[in-house]
This record gives structure tokens, sequence and C-alpha cells, in this order.
């Protein structure tokens, strides 16, 4: 192979040495800052958001547990905990790190066209009736459990933004 | 339980995977056929007790629907917190790779 003769005058010269650094120096920061805009966003640790989670979830549990009475008797109640869901979605959406994951996971719960706690009480309210302890005890497993989910994803972002 | 056998129903359900792959996404049917089945098998405990509580009457058809339907949304949950454990870890290893490049870097520049 035929030797590349570019190399011999940069030998020559020190300052192309000392340019030369510069230009791998540059490159690697360029990579560097490629990478790091590339990274994808999340928003950090937030204990408001933990708090709010874990909160609603027992006055949830609670509410669940009252729905062998028809829901007339528990209107306030109602009205606070989906209150309380749409402030929760909106405080994970106006985050200004984006945070896709959690108002997805906070519409899904409270959706009120699905089945977890939005579509517990939308059908509560419509039927107008106490609902069996059965029906009752598994709602709850699944109320918890999509709570636990959104609680695991506040718990396992970043701690330090 | 009076004559119901989970074991068979939930053979049957494993059976209607494979047949809606072959329908819906046959060019996908080995990996429709192997999500089909993992979803399925993730509702096992809660499908065991569901069935049972609707063949002894204790949960009618409307609330067994209801309650197949709130386990479909929590497995969209799962997804999500898995996604974004994810990107922890990606945030995490990405975060190294840059550090190692200023480390570097500052070799070069020093």
């Amino acid at each position: 192979m035929p030797r590349i003769q570019v190399s011999s005058p940069v030998r020559a010269l020190p300052v192309a040495r000392v340019s030369c650094r510069h230009v791998a120096l540059l490159i690697l920061c360029g990579v560097g800052l490629v990478l790091a805009a590339c990274l994808p966003s999340m928003a950090p640790f937030d204990p408001v958001s933990l708090e709010m989670a874990q909160t609603l979830k027992k006055e949830s549990m609670t509410l669940i547990g009252k729905a062998t009475d028809p829901p007339n008797l528990h209107m306030d109640a109602i009205t606070q905990v989906q209150k309380k869901l749409q402030d929760a979605l909106n405080y994970e959406a106006a985050k200004v790190t984006p945070n896709e994951i959690a108002v997805r996971q906070w519409k899904l719960l409270g959706d009120p066209g699905r089945n977890l706690l939005g579509g517990f009480l939308k059908k509560w309210q419509d039927e107008k009736v106490g609902r069996s302890p059965t029906f009752l005890t598994n709602v709850k497993s699944l109320v918890s459990r999509a709570f636990d989910e959104i609680i695991q994803t506040e718990n396992q972002k970043p701690k330090q933004p | 339980m009076g004559g119901f056998n989970f074991d068979q129903f939930f053979d049957d359900l494993k059976t209607g995977i494979t047949d809606l792959a072959k329908n819906d996404v046959p060019e996908f049917l080995r990996e429709a056929t192997d999500d089909g089945k993992e979803f399925l098998g993730s509702m096992r405990n809660d499908l065991l007790d569901w069935t049972q509580q609707l063949a002894d009457g204790q949960l009618s058809k409307d609330e067994f629907e209801f309650l197949v339907k709130g386990r479909k949304d929590l497995a969209k949950m799962e997804a999500l917190t898995q996604a974004g454990a994810t990107v922890v870890k990606v945030n995490q290893l990405k975060s190294s790779v840059v550090s190692l490049i200023i480390d570097s870097a500052r070799q070069i520049g020093s």
C-alpha cells in the first residue's frame, strides 16, 4: 500500500500537532454533545408525585371498599377522588422535563372509558347500585396494582436531575 | 367448582390465540403467538380466580368482562413501567459514555 504523504509535514510542524489534538478534542466533545442530546428525556424523581400517588391509592381503596352501597351515599368522596385523579394528571403533564410514561399511566388509571379506577367509578355511578364484595375485592386488587405501577415508575426515576 | 375445568379452558384460550394470529397477522405468526401467550400467562392467576367466581355465580358476566378488560389496562401500565426502567438504564449508559469521552478528551488536551 503506498504511504500517505500528508503525514510528514504534520509531524514536522509542532503547531500542526497541537491542531490535531484540538481537532480530536473537538470531535470527541462533538460526539459527547450529540450523545447528550440524544438522551431520552425523563423527569427526575419527584417526592410530591410519589406522595400524591400513595395518598390517592389509600383514598381509592377506602372508597372502593364502600361501593357495596349505592353511589349516591358517597358522591362527595367520588367527586373528590375524580378531581384528585385529574389534578395528578395535570401535575404530571405540566412538568417541564418530558414525563410521558407517568402521564400515560395516570391517563389509563383515571380514564372513565377504561376499566381501572376511572372506569370503575363511572360504572358505579351509571348503574346506581351497590356492588358485590367479590367484585369489589377484584377491582381493589387491579386498582391497587395499577397505583403500584405508577409508584414504581416514580421510584425508578433518577434521584438527581 | 361444578363441572368447570380451568386447565381445559386455559388450553382452549392458548389454541384460540394461535388461530387469531393465523387469521390476523399470518406474516408475524410466531411473534404474535408468543406475545399473546405471554400476555395470557401473565393473566393466569387472575383468570383462575375470576372464572371460578363466574362459575360459582359470585361474579356476573358483565363484572367478569370489566375485570378482564381492566387486566388488559393493567398490562399496559406494567409495560409502561418497564419502558421507563429501560429509559433510565439507557440514560445511565449514555451518561457513562459521555463521561468516558470527556475524560479521554482531557487526556488528549493535556
